[in-house]
Parts: C-alpha cells; structure tokens; sequence
C-alpha cells in the first residue's frame, strides 16, 4: 500500500517535472521575445548580428562568448520603452493591424452567424442526404489548405474580390470546422429540450435562438477562440490574395520589420497581445467544449 | 479586485490603446518625421558667364535651386515628397529622381530626368532638418 502511494507520488512528481521544462521550452521564445522588447535598438543590433543557424547555435549561449554572432540574454544591459514609443508612431504596422483585425472580426461573426444554424439543421432536422453532406464536410475539412487555396483563388477572381480582405472573410464565413464543431457539442444535449419547446408551440427559429444558442454558449466561444486565432495568424491566403502592402495583414507584414531593429521585438509583442486576450477570456470555455465535444 | 475583473479592464484599456492608435498613428508618425523645405521646378531663365566674359542664356522648363541637387556614384539626383493617401489622411514619402544636369549658376540648375520620365508633379525638397532617404516619411514645413 505503502508502496504504491510512493510510486504514484513519484510517477506525479516526474510527470511535472517533464511538463514543466516542456512549458519552459515553449515559453522561453515568448520570454526572450518580450525581453527583448525592452532593450534599445543598438543593443538588439549588437546582439542580434546574424541569423541563427545550425553552425552558430553554441554560441547563443555564450558558451564560446570569444566567438559570437547572437548573444541571447533575460537581461537587458539598459531596460527602454524605445521600441514601443517608436512602434506606436509606426503609421504602416497600426494599418497592418487594423487589416488583421478586418479580417479576424468579420470571420468570427460571420462563422458563427452561419455555423449555429448550420449545425443545428444538421443535428436536429430531417431532411435527405443530412449525412451525405454532413461527410462531404469533413472530407473538406481534412483537405490540406493549400488544395483548397487553388479554386478559393479562381473562384475569387471571378467575382472580383481578389486583392481584397473579402477574398480571406468570405471563405473563412463558410469554414466546415466550426459546423462540425458545434454538432459535436448538440450530439451532448438532450432531444428533450426540442420535443418540450415543439409540445410548447415554438417554431425552429424559436428553439434555436432561444434554447439551443445560450445552451451552445461553450462551444461557441470555443469556435470563436479557435477562428480568430486561426485568422489572427493568416498567412497562406494572405500571400496568395493580397499583394498590396497598404492590405496585408500584421501576420504577413511582420515579416517586413526583421531588419527593423529599433522596434521588431515591441512589434512581436503587441501583435501577440490580442491574440493572448482573446485566449484568456475564453480558455474556460474552451477546455469546456473541448472535452464536451471531445476535440484535441 | 478578482482576476476576471483585472482581465476586463486590461482588454479595455488594450482596445482603447488599439483604437487610439490605428486612428492617430499616421499623425503621430507625420509629427516625428523629419522635416523638409519644398518648391516646385518651374521655367526659369538661367544665365551663365564664361571665363572669357561671355553670357549665355538658357529658356529651361525645369529649374530648381540648387540645394535641391544631390549627388552620388551613380549621377545627379533631386528628392521629391510624393503624397500617399491613407485610410487616416495622407502622408508624404521621399521619392528619388536621377537627372542629368543641364547649365547652373550660383543659385539655381537646369534639370532633366533620365529616361525620358517627367519631372513629377510633387514639391521638389530643398532643404531639410535631417538627411533624407528615399521611401522615407517627411514633414513638410512652410
């Protein structure tokens, strides 16, 4: 007995162990990243001289300070809010985030708008080929995005939308992730509640908004979460439908800074925050429609 | 004060700060540019004296003062301030222009662009509180 409580404790012990370098693993890059932020731009310069490669990854941490081409540190020789000051008078990166959040806000709505009710037809009506279809999005589901860029992009050309944020919101509006997800959600809720409002004489229109949408309120926010992370980081569609600088989105012109040490880092920073926002609002819900509907 | 309500006011706060400067970052960005002097290449009558005492009078349709003309390795080359519309106003950028150099004299030059271009239809900068790049934001100032 004795025994086994001590391998369990121990078992426990290891299994947090491991977790917790893990996290540290995937943390250091965000910690680095933020640190950095805080310095000035010489000193990012200095430090930042090359890129890191295979051939001078020993030197990132000073194990050979001699030789160096980055030097990594948590502590910056002199702290500066210079990279912030500079990013906000950054008149081209503010427009790049204001495209992101175009594309980002109208793609969670528009999902949602068009999902719950979708779900909801496949879940609880009966109609001929539900399950046909049904399959048909999961099959299109699982197609690697780039497969699916190819006619998104002849099919935007035909109406005229390429080179516009429509060309990205308007695939992402009909997305079959967010339909999938939320069936899996109603498959948990009772038939009871339909059969008790139809006894009740509401109509279909009024048992969806009126009980089904505040029952679904996890596994919406869950979607929500998902899509706007999702269309926070664009970048496939973004390179293959916007050319022009004045509407790329952040996740596409970051890119653009890299030589641009005076505010690079500050401009990782802030492009992570809404991103991190949206995630601290609803990661309750999300761990909750997670393990409802059984998503990993 | 519970995290949840910490959370609330820190997004808040965010989405003012996000707004504040989506709508006001080109103005900001036009306040800390660099500062530049501008005047438009116009017909100008150049006159030029040989060492033998000689005039020569030039009809030009381009003349510029001549703290307008740069050079490099490359040639002769004026700096114009092209206006850019944005979706918060506009904002003016540096542009270059190569130029050959036709008659000058203390004060001002005769240009032509290379290549047949024309001569933009932007203020040429004459002077300015920096060095200017091409591609840059400048400030125009009276």
């Amino acid at each position: 007995m004795m025994n086994a409580t001590i391998k369990k404790r121990l078992l426990t012990a290891i299994l947090i162990f491991f977790t917790a370098v893990l996290a540290a693993g995937f943390m250091l890059p965000v910690f680095i990243t933020v640190i950095n932020s805080l310095m000035k731009g010489f000193e990012v310069r200095s430090r930042f001289t090359m890129n890191i490669l295979p051939s001078n990854i020993f030197y990132v941490l000073d194990v050979f300070p001699q030789i160096h081409y980055v030097r990594m540190t948590l502590s910056p020789d002199y702290v500066s809010a210079g990279q912030y000051a500079a990013l906000f008078r950054y008149a081209e990166y503010m427009n790049a985030m204001l495209n992101s959040l175009l594309i980002a806000l109208p793609a969670v709505l528009g999902q949602l708008v068009i999902s719950v009710p979708a779900a909801y037809a496949f879940e609880f009506l009966k109609w001929r080929n539900k399950e046909k279809l049904f399959f048909a999005y999961i099959v299109i589901m699982l197609m690697p995005l780039p497969v699916l860029l190819v006619p998104q992009f002849v099919i935007a050309g035909f109406f005229g939308i390429s080179e516009s944020l429509p060309a990205i919101i308007l695939p992402a509006l009909f997305a079959p992730f967010g339909v999938f997800l939320l069936r899996q959600y109603l498959k948990t809720l009772p038939v009871e509640f339909i059969e008790a409002a139809k006894i009740d004489g509401a109509g279909q229109f009024r048992i969806l908004v009126s009980i089904i949408t505040p029952l679904m309120k996890p596994a919406i926010a869950a979607l929500a979460l998902l899509v706007f992370i999702d269309y926070w980081n664009v970048v496939d569609q973004a390179l293959v439908f916007i050319t022009d600088i004045e509407w790329q989105p952040l996740s596409v012109y970051l890119t653009r800074l890299t030589g641009n040490f005076n505010i690079i880092f500050a401009a990782s920073v802030f492009y992570m925050i809404p991103a991190l926002l949206a995630f601290l609002h609803g990661q309750e819900h999300l761990t909750a429609g997670m393990k409802i509907t059984g998503l990993k | 004060m519970t995290y949840k309500k910490i959370l609330n006011r820190v997004t808040v706060a965010f989405i003012a700060l996000l707004v504040f400067l989506i709508i006001f970052s080109n103005t900001l960005a036009t306040l800390s540019a660099k500062r530049v002097v501008l005047e438009f290449a116009s017909r100008g009558i150049i006159t030029t004296v040989d060492a033998d005492g000689t005039a020569h009078t030039t009809n030009h349709p381009n003349v510029i003062p001549l703290s307008a003309l740069h050079r490099d390795g490359n040639g002769h080359f004026i700096l114009y301030a092209e206006s850019v519309p944005k979706r918060f106003g506009s904002s003016y950028h540096a542009r270059i222009l190569r130029v050959d150099v036709g008659r000058r004299n203390d004060t001002h030059a005769a240009v032509t662009p290379i290549m047949g271009q024309d001569m933009p239809a932007y203020g040429i900068i004459t002077a300015s509180n920096e060095p200017v790049f091409s591609g840059e934001r400048v400030r125009i100032v009276e």
